[in-house]
């Protein structure tokens, strides 16, 4: 699969990368909101993985332009609070899941064979 | 010499002067009866009178006549003298009597004063009256004497004050307003003298003969336009009745007591006042500590979770690093040692997620319409085994179980939970451990209080219990993050939490929580 992953943080990026390239993904990942779009709009991917917190485009304004430009693309939000209010509203939103730092890989790969089987 | 001797003699001898004089005038009408006979003779010579006889009787008649009004002047002159002398011992009896009247109301208007004087600096209520009441003895001569005061909220005197009068009679008294002489006087207002020589009415004369009596004074004890109570003396048989005068000073006396019930009544206003302000401010300066405390909190909780967030994320890349590492290593030793990183990697993991639970406050479920004893019930039903095995008594006093409250359910869950095994490890190893929960209705809210007969908590550590990481608990035994979660959750659902320590030992937490009133039933 052709999976995008979008965090501001580099070892996150990496880590995602790290545990799903070895499984025969294709990863591109990005640092932000903006970069994510440009990179959508030159090539397209099957799912995407996207924090919410992010400082340049953070994850619900991007999320809400996916609905629009990309309705079919499967998103998992990826966030460090726990509250409910922010899992109903991504959920809400659009997303496919919500992955709550600190994750295992576990956690990564499962929701990934969700998207799959889904497909 | 008393006044009445004194009036009995002054009337005998005002007698003796007018028969005195009566006999003067009988004396002066024969002897001018005589004298016109000698005229007559003179001038009629009769044929039976002789010129001796005639002689004779011009020459006796006027010595005798002579002797006589001198006689009758003597008389006169002597009888003004006496007349003079006894008017003048009246005066001066008058003058004394009058001078022992002055000196009697000198020595009355000086004891008034000092009594006012004494008055002024008393505060107390009953030792004024007493004071009034030696006063009303020693001035006006009372054998009995008493201050009846109206009850509060009750139309009845009672006795506020007495001298003479037996404690059984104090203690049972009750003169309704209306009724009997003290009560129709508080009715009335007016002063009354009652003497048993005097009296009309059956109704007093009764009561004096019942109490054996021979006179009584009531006069009212007004307080602007009420009468307030009434002052009653009296005088037990073979004494002197009560005069106007008495009356007077009394009413006097009444006047000053009405001074002191207004001043006693003021100062007790002004106590009260102070107690309430005192309170007051108590309240308020709670208030500040418990502001200064949430904000504290609050800041901490703040910076908590900015802290646990920027941690989160280089935490979650050693996690999911290490995970991956132990995924693809082989070597054992190299396997133990990744092991023991993510086993302490997840201990901080699991401090991060308590920091940012305190920091958030809730975990951000709805707040549904829950009954606050069902979930205590399902906290309990979960640690009960756990207790138990322990040896710990668990005992419910529950008023209200099914009181609403609006709230996370699993929140409100950890908060007991945290509680509960708090106080289980604080009565770790003692003997007879014994956790008491108990639920009522507190001014509408629903007020839950789980206490322990464990130590109880240091009084230096009361100020510090919710703060993040503040434990007594030894190393490695507790994060010291429970309790400030509880804080967290228990503010983000309006309510207030705080610790103590029991009069008869060990710690109670209470917690309480606004009832739900819109969705659930009236509290």
């Amino acid at each position: 699969m052709r999976i995008l992953v979008v965090d501001d943080e580099q070892g996150i990026r990496e880590l995602i990368r790290d545990i799903l390239e070895p499984r025969g993904h294709k990863v591109t990942c990005a640092s932000g909101g903006t970069e994510a779009l440009a990179l959508l709009a030159r090539q397209p991917v099957d799912m995407m993985y996207l924090d919410i917190r992010m400082p340049n485009g953070d994850g619900l304004s991007v999320l809400k332009r996916l609905q629009v430009e990309h309705p079919n693309l499967p998103v998992i939000m990826i966030t460090g609070c726990a509250q409910h209010e922010i899992v109903d509203e991504t959920l809400d939103l659009g997303a496919f899941a919500c992955l709550v730092k600190p994750f295992c890989v576990g956690d990564v790969l499962g929701m990934l064979d969700v998207i799959r089987a889904a497909a | 010499m008393d006044e009445s001797t004194r009036k009995k003699i002054g009337r005998f001898v005002d007698q003796r002067d007018a028969q005195l004089w009566l006999l003067a005038l009988v004396v002066m009408f024969l002897l001018t009866m005589a004298l016109l006979f000698v005229d007559v003779v003179n001038m009629k010579e009769p044929w039976w009178v002789s010129p001796e006889l005639k002689l004779a009787l011009n020459t006796r008649t006027m010595r005798v006549a002579l002797v006589l009004s001198i006689l009758l002047i003597c008389a006169y002159f002597r009888d003004s003298a006496r007349r003079l002398r006894r008017e003048n011992h009246e005066l001066i009896d008058d003058l004394e009597e009058r001078g022992r009247l002055l000196e009697k109301k000198n020595c009355e208007i000086t004891r008034l004063k000092d009594l006012s004087d004494q008055l002024i600096g008393v505060t107390d209520l009953h030792l004024a009256l007493d004071l009034v009441l030696d006063m009303a003895v020693q001035v006006i001569g009372a054998d009995t004497a008493s201050i009846m005061l109206k009850s509060k909220g009750e139309d009845d005197l009672h006795i506020a004050a007495s001298r003479g009068i037996p404690k059984k009679v104090i203690n049972s008294t009750r003169v309704k307003i209306g009724e009997s002489i003290a009560g129709l006087v508080a009715q009335n207002g007016q002063a009354v003298l009652l003497n048993s020589d005097e009296l009309v009415g059956e109704m007093a004369k009764r009561t004096l003969r019942k109490h054996a009596i021979v006179s009584s004074v009531i006069v009212p004890i007004h307080i602007n336009e009420d009468v307030r109570g009434v002052i009653s003396i009296a005088k037990r048989r073979g004494s002197d009745c009560f005069t106007e005068e008495d009356l007077g000073v009394l009413s006097t006396l009444a006047s000053q007591t009405s001074l002191v019930i207004q001043k006693t009544e003021l100062l007790d206003n002004l106590r009260d006042q102070i107690e309430k302000l005192a309170f007051t401010v108590e309240e308020l300066r709670q208030a500040q500590v418990t502001l200064v405390e949430a904000e504290k909190l609050a800041s901490i909780g703040r910076l908590a979770g900015g802290v646990s967030h920027e941690i989160n994320n280089p935490l979650q890349v050693i996690l999911g690093r290490v995970e991956l590492m132990l995924q693809s290593e082989t070597d054992p030793a190299k396997l133990r040692q990744l092991q023991s990183v993510m086993e302490h990697t997840t201990r901080i993991s699991e401090i991060v997620t308590n920091l940012l639970s305190f920091s958030r406050r809730s975990s951000g479920a709805p707040f549904k319409q829950v009954e606050i004893g069902a979930v205590l019930d399902r906290t309990l039903s979960l640690l009960e085994p756990q207790l138990t095995s322990d040896g710990v008594l668990i005992e419910s006093e529950i008023d209200d179980r099914d009181m609403p409250v609006l709230a996370n359910a699993s929140d409100l869950q950890q908060v007991f939970t945290n509680i509960i095994l708090n106080a289980h490890q604080a009565m770790h190893g003692r003997p007879e451990s014994k956790i008491t929960v108990r639920i009522r209705n507190e001014a509408g809210s629903a007020a839950v209080e789980i206490a322990d007969n464990g130590p109880g908590i240091p009084q230096e550590s009361l100020a510090h219990l919710f703060e993040p990481f503040f434990t007594t608990k030894s190393e490695g035994e507790g994060t010291g993050l429970g309790l400030s979660i509880a804080y967290g959750i228990v503010e983000a659902h309006g309510g207030r939490i705080s610790a103590r320590n029991n009069s008869e030992g060990g710690a109670c937490f209470s917690i309480t929580l606004p009832i739900d009133r819109a969705l659930g039933r009236a509290a």
